[in-house]
């Protein structure tokens, strides 16, 4: 069931257009990941599904009710949903009441406002701080305590801006395993914003990428991320890889498209006769002479022409015909012994090939 | 250049604990350290925006404890931007040098030549609310190297951009650290910045200074433990050395011997760090190598992140090894699979104590 539904939503600041035709659907019990370059309309979404403020036109359904229709009813929906914002805020005060404050609000008895404040500081691990002054504590862990403030509401769906981009790693880490287990265990519905790519597929089991004010594309994270539906979103993907070409014959499955006079076989059905071949940097696999069995259908020799370290990864640059990007291991760059113009082989699964139609220079 | 000399300062009840360090003209020094440690406090110390209680700050060979952070000649860029919200990119840009008395036309024609270096000439006349983060954080860099400095202080500069910004970012943040001769400070909880950026690191936590040095050899040859958790090591042993034969020492990790290159005595007790990169893994148990350490194991985790695949191995001790994820699927990997790992005895780190 889907827990919301926006549809052609709109949202302008003055003359400055953030929004337009956002269309998403979120079912009940997912993690959505939204990811897009800065200032691509994240945040603005979030909080026009959040209710913090109106979008200008568009459809918009929460829990099955719509939204504009029944202004009426935004406090008693926005308390069943709860939003961490990318910067935590906490008040000049102890770490309990900072977490209380929200049931106060509502009125709760105060056996059980110290019941749910003790439950929510347990989740996010920060008993030991419940009498602490909150404005003490370290980002990572005032972080925790806007998250406990949130989840001590039980909020249906929450939703979270960038969370953990002002964090550390550890803590990162921290808040991440909080968010899984609560959608895991609570079946707490989550819409997570975040530039961190590796984060949007540890946590998402769908993603939707915002480009310019609109969502590009909404699925898996493999379709996202190996399948992407154009060039702007490949780029904003880290696809190392975007190559013209043009498709020379299509049989037993395989499509065989030529680009800069190399021959590049690929699952994908020809969605153009002009097409743009996109490929991962890990996909491809670089060997010192020719592999005597190998499982991938594109196998040939290349000559490397750069090697670009991007920590702790190397970027390793071959001509073969095109030029191509490969992404291997420091361990694995050393191990073959790569250096500019040495000659290695690429190996590369047809289905490791994407292919998108030809959007010309761009 | 600059020098911390047993700095010592408190902010509410966070405190700096006896700060010493040094940074070399034409450093691209890191302060990094968990988020909370004081890294930012440590910056802003430099500036001059925060008075030491006890020690002495140096600057260009100078005691300067007491400067006020105007005559310091220092710029600083804080990861929000800062930028003036009522005035254009042009004007932004050249704010300094009217605030040092130049007039309007002259500042914005010295700093046409800054706008075009930084690829914002065609927002110059702009204002940041139209701008994207990218290009809000090119201007306030722009502005802060409009009047000159040979320092340059950067407060977690990258962590608000997006990867394609960040890595665009990256490239200017070398060119400007290269063409200009600057030193460069900068703030970061990231260790992938620090392999790409920093020529010299500092690690702080809870306020303590807890290592520093060449960028390589903190994060690559950690002084404690500590050290080697921030700094991202993911293979971290508890170990006492059962012998040492010229250097070559073996090291006992729960019943499993490592070797290593190390002057530890038999009976010390060690830490190894160990690199998941450094961590080779062949499929099958009986494969055969030259390396010291090879031991069979069997996968109990993988986790693929982005582009790599962390796996997880138990042979009597748990290690992590790390490959793309491409060369996962070759290798058919999956829990349950039976391998080998080996190690290089020089691809392990020692720390003694």
């Amino acid at each position: 069931m889907a827990i919301i539904e926006a549809h052609s939503i709109r949202k302008s600041y003055g003359s400055l257009e953030v929004l337009h035709d956002v269309d998403l659907s979120v079912q009940e019990g997912e993690i959505l990941g939204l990811i897009g370059p800065s200032g691509s309309g994240k945040s603005t979404l979030l909080r026009i599904l959040d209710l913090i403020e109106p979008s200008d036109g568009g459809a918009l359904s929460l829990f099955g009710i719509d939204v504009v229709a029944e202004r009426g009813r935004w406090l008693d929906l926005r308390r069943r949903m709860g939003m961490l914002f990318q910067r935590p805020i906490v008040f000049n005060a102890s770490v309990y009441d900072n977490v209380a404050m929200g049931l106060r609000y509502r009125g709760a008895s105060s056996d059980d406002i110290d019941r749910r404040v003790k439950e929510a500081l347990e989740a996010v691990g920060l008993s030991r701080y419940i009498g602490s002054r909150a404005t003490d504590l370290s980002g990572g862990e005032q972080q925790r305590v806007a998250l406990s403030r949130v989840l001590v509401t039980d909020p249906e769906i929450l939703f979270l801006d960038e969370p953990t981009a002002n964090l550390d790693p550890g803590s990162t880490a921290t808040i991440e395993a909080i968010v899984a287990r609560l959608n895991r265990e609570e079946g707490t519905t989550v819409l997570i914003s975040t530039h961190d790519l590796s984060q949007g597929q540890r946590l998402a089991h769908r993603v939707a990428v915002m480009i310019e004010g609109t969502v590009a594309q909404a699925g898996s994270p493999r379709e996202i991320f190996h399948e992407p539906r154009d060039q702007k979103i490949a780029r904003f993907v880290g696809v190392q890889n975007i190559i013209p070409g043009r498709v020379v014959s299509r049989k037993e499955g395989l499509t065989t498209v030529e680009a800069g006079g190399r021959q590049i076989v690929s699952t994908t059905p020809p969605p153009a006769e002009e097409v743009t071949v996109v490929i991962r940097g890990e996909d491809i696999s670089l060997h010192r002479r020719e592999p005597g069995y190998e499982e991938a259908e594109n196998l040939f020799p290349a000559t490397v022409t750069s090697i670009e370290p991007t920590a702790p990864f190397v970027n390793v640059t071959v001509h073969c015909g095109c030029d191509l990007v490969a992404l291997v291991t420091a361990r694995r760059a050393e191990a073959l012994g790569l250096a500019a113009g040495m000659q290695v082989w690429v190996s590369l699964q047809a289905k490791a090939v994407h292919l998108i139609p030809r959007e010309g220079p761009g | 250049m600059i020098a911390f000399d047993h700095i010592s300062l408190s902010l509410g009840t966070f405190s700096l604990k006896d700060v010493s360090l040094t940074i070399n003209r034409g450093d691209y020094y890191f302060i990094v350290g968990p988020s909370g440690a004081g890294k930012t406090v440590l910056l802003e110390a430099i500036a001059g925006l925060h008075r030491p209680e006890r020690g002495r700050v140096l600057l260009r060979g100078e005691e300067i404890t007491a400067l006020p952070p105007e005559k310091r000649g220092i710029a600083l860029v804080y990861q929000d931007y800062s930028l003036f919200p009522h005035m254009t990119v042009i004007d932004n840009v050249g704010y300094g040098l009217r605030m040092r008395g130049m007039g309007k036309r002259e500042a914005r024609g010295e700093v046409a030549g800054l706008l075009e270096e930084f690829g914002i000439s065609h927002i110059a006349d702009r204002y940041p609310a139209t701008l994207s983060g990218g290009e809000q954080q090119r201007v306030a860099l722009a502005r802060a190297v409009a009047g000159k400095p040979d320092i340059l202080l950067l407060d977690e500069p990258l962590s608000a951009l997006d990867p394609v910004t960040q890595e665009k970012f990256i490239h200017d943040l070398q060119r400007l650290h290269r063409e200009n001769g600057l030193t460069i400070v900068q703030v970061s909880h990231s260790r992938r910045e620090a392999h790409l950026l920093a020529t010299r690191m500092a690690v702080i936590i809870d306020g303590t200074l807890v290592d520093e040095g060449r960028a390589d050899v903190v994060l690559n040859t950690p002084r404690s433990r500590q050290v080697a958790s921030f700094v991202g090591i993911e293979n971290i042993l508890d170990g006492r050395v059962a012998a040492n034969d010229g250097g070559h020492a073996t090291v006992d990790v729960g019943g499993h011997a490592f070797e290593a290159v190390t002057d530890a005595a038999a009976g010390e007790e060690v830490t190894l760090c160990i690199r998941a990169d450094d961590v080779v893994l062949g499929v099958g148990d009986g494969r055969r190598s030259s390396t010291r350490n090879t031991m069979a194991g069997m996968i109990t985790q993988i986790v693929e992140n982005g582009p790599v695949a962390e796996v997880k191995v138990n042979c009597g001790v748990d290690l992590t090894a790390v490959l793309t994820r491409r060369s996962g699927q070759d290798l058919h990997l999956a829990p349950g699979t039976p391998v080998t790992l080996s190690i290089k005895a020089t691809a392990i780190h020692v720390i003694r104590g």
